[in-house]
């Protein structure tokens, strides 16, 4: 009887587990294993554009596309350009999230409802469209140089996209909300009333937030950062549409290779060099973190 | 009793100074998709937000547009195959980890979150060749699809966190009383979860009516999606409809938003009650 039960009970769970277990396995482990196997094909017809053969040549095995990346110089410099790009992305939006979490989780409840909604609201919207109004605002007739101009702080409209800058704009408008629902989240959950106790007990603001908020907000922040990082690298929009030829990462790279050359074995191995270098990125990350631990229990 | 006077007036502009900031960044966030719903009611042919007159002569075009539509309809379809998969998918699970003890539920539910931390442009590479070889490369149900991977986890979470909200002694009671697990699922778990769904619901589909990557991946001329179709127009040309599409897909979002604070709000009352 009690047997019987157990047995019961899983087949309820199974059967509940089993269109996720479905989905997982036939729409995310199946397609990972297949894009290692792509990787290992023979690329389609020696055109360029692939047009009248295949995408690549089924039943082949050969290391062709990984030779072809490691010795090409483009593609170093796609891949360095990529780790620093997000990187560099990571920086902006840290020290933009880090004290706009700060004020947004001292406000009274209702302006902290209203600003989280503010936060959130470009992460649900589209993409693309954020891009756009980016697009718009940076834009030499856009509102932005034509405020510079009417200043008469500048002579001719600066070029704000199509290069470095309109990248990281865009890149870190599509990460902002990430990294700020994470900080405000770890910064609620410091007790709050150390602050005014440091404060009773001498301290100044800054010396409170310096020796108490900032030290209990580090695993929130170290959350947010490795969050940060793994978005950032995964920059696509941003530099497709706010950069030129000369800001082209991973992700635009694999994109191209698959719908401009055709090449679907050379998109899939650069897709997976570009899970290796989020996997190494996050290893030494957390090897950092971990040391930086070690070092101040030694202090 | 100088000094301190001062340090009070100092503190005074300190706190307006970071209103001033804080405020502003936040508006400077929005400010984007501000100027694009602006610029939507253009009346010329230029990108230049309207200042006297407005119009809606690109709303028109939009609505009028074959190629526009399409893409409307089709981000519909797609976003409502979206809703009824990560239904399914996430609510299952999210059921299963919090009404069964069974071996490996943290290792469930650390997959079930795992696609969202894959790099977009990664999954949607690896789903390509693989709807390819099935046949599947140009339906709307693999987008779908590549889309429940990511609305799956946000599903699971939501309905996860109704259900471990409610009362245990309720379904034990109800069980007690000799109602067969149906009966309670129906009677008991369902209305209590209701909102929950409907938030998981909207979820989904703003998910995927916004997702562009895996539909720039997956989809052909003959299903794309809206994004998709704002897509070359933001490479080549850049006119004022995409404004309007934008803002349409804007409206169609912050209404689901609406929703969802709605919704959310009964929930609030009814636990409070």
């Amino acid at each position: 009887m009690k047997l019987y039960k157990l047995a019961s009970i899983n087949l309820a769970a199974l059967l509940l587990i089993m269109p996720a277990l479905i989905l997982l396995i036939c729409f995310f482990v199946a397609p990972m294993i297949l894009l290692g196997r792509v990787s290992l094909y023979e690329g389609g017809g020696n055109s360029g554009f692939g047009i009248g053969t295949g995408f690549y040549t089924p039943g082949t095995w050969t290391l062709n596309a990984y030779f072809t990346l490691f010795t090409d110089q483009y593609f170093w410099e796609i891949l360095t350009f990529t780790v620093m790009l997000g990187i560099g992305i990571t920086v902006v939006t840290l020290l933009l999230a880090y004290p706009l979490s700060l004020f947004i989780q001292k406000r009274t409840p209702r302006w902290k409802a209203i600003a989280l909604a503010a936060v959130i609201l470009p992460k649900l919207a589209n993409p693309l469209v954020i891009i756009y109004g980016i697009q718009l605002l940076l834009s030499n007739s856009g509102p932005i140089n034509q405020l510079l101009l009417a200043l008469r702080l500048i002579s001719e409209p600066l070029t704000l996209f199509h290069n470095l800058f309109g990248v990281v704009v865009g890149g870190t408008y599509l990460i902002f909300p990430y990294t700020v629902l994470v900080l405000v989240t770890a910064l609620d959950r410091i007790d709050a009333t150390l602050v005014p106790a440091a404060r009773g007990l001498g301290a100044t603001a800054w010396a409170a937030f310096w020796r108490v908020t900032f030290p209990l907000s580090l695993p929130g922040l170290s959350l947010a950062t490795l969050l940060s990082l793994i978005f950032a690298l995964g920059a696509f929009e941003s530099p497709y549409l706010l950069g030129s030829p000369q800001e082209i990462t991973l992700a635009v790279d694999i994109q191209k290779q698959t719908f401009e050359n055709l090449n679907w074995p050379r998109g899939a191995a650069e897709a997976i060099m570009m899970l290796i270098t989020l996997g190494v990125c996050i290893a030494l990350y957390s090897i950092s973190i971990r040391s930086t631990k070690r070092l101040q229990r030694v202090v | 009793m100088k000094p301190k006077r001062f340090n009070l007036e100092s503190g005074l502009v300190f706190a307006i100074g970071q209103n001033i900031l804080g405020f502003g960044l936040l508006l400077v966030l929005l400010l984007p998709l501000i100027y694009v719903i602006w610029i939507s009611f253009t009346p010329g042919e230029l990108l230049q937000p309207p200042t006297g007159q407005w119009s809606l002569r690109w709303y028109q075009l939009f609505f009028t547009s074959p190629q526009w539509i399409q893409g409307l309809i089709n981000s519909f379809w797609v976003a409502g195959m979206t809703v009824i998969g990560s239904l399914l998918t996430g609510g299952g699970v999210a059921l299963a980890v919090t009404r069964y003890h069974f071996r490996g539920v943290q290792l469930l539910s650390g997959a079930v979150l795992l696609p969202l931390f894959v790099p977009a442009v990664v999954l949607a590479m690896a789903l390509l060749p693989f709807v390819h070889i099935l046949g599947l490369w140009g339906t709307r149900v693999s987008v779908a699809a590549g889309h429940s991977l990511w609305s799956m986890p946000v599903v699971f979470l939501v309905i996860r966190a109704a259900l471990e909200d409610l009362d245990p002694d309720l379904e034990h009671a109800a069980r007690g009383l000799g109602a067969a697990p149906i009966t309670i699922f129906r009677r008991i778990t369902l209305p209590v979860i209701a909102p929950a769904l409907v938030v998981g619901a909207i979820m989904a589909f703003i998910i995927s009516l916004n997702e562009f990557v895996m539909a720039l991946f997956l989809s052909t001329p003959a299903i794309e999606t809206l994004p998709k179709v704002i897509w070359p127009n933001l490479r080549y040309t850049l006119t004022p409809i995409v404004a309007a599409a934008s803002s349409v897909m804007m409206v169609l979002t912050l209404l689901g938003v609406a929703l969802i604070i709605w919704f959310l709000r009964g929930l609030r009352e009814a636990k409070l009650s």
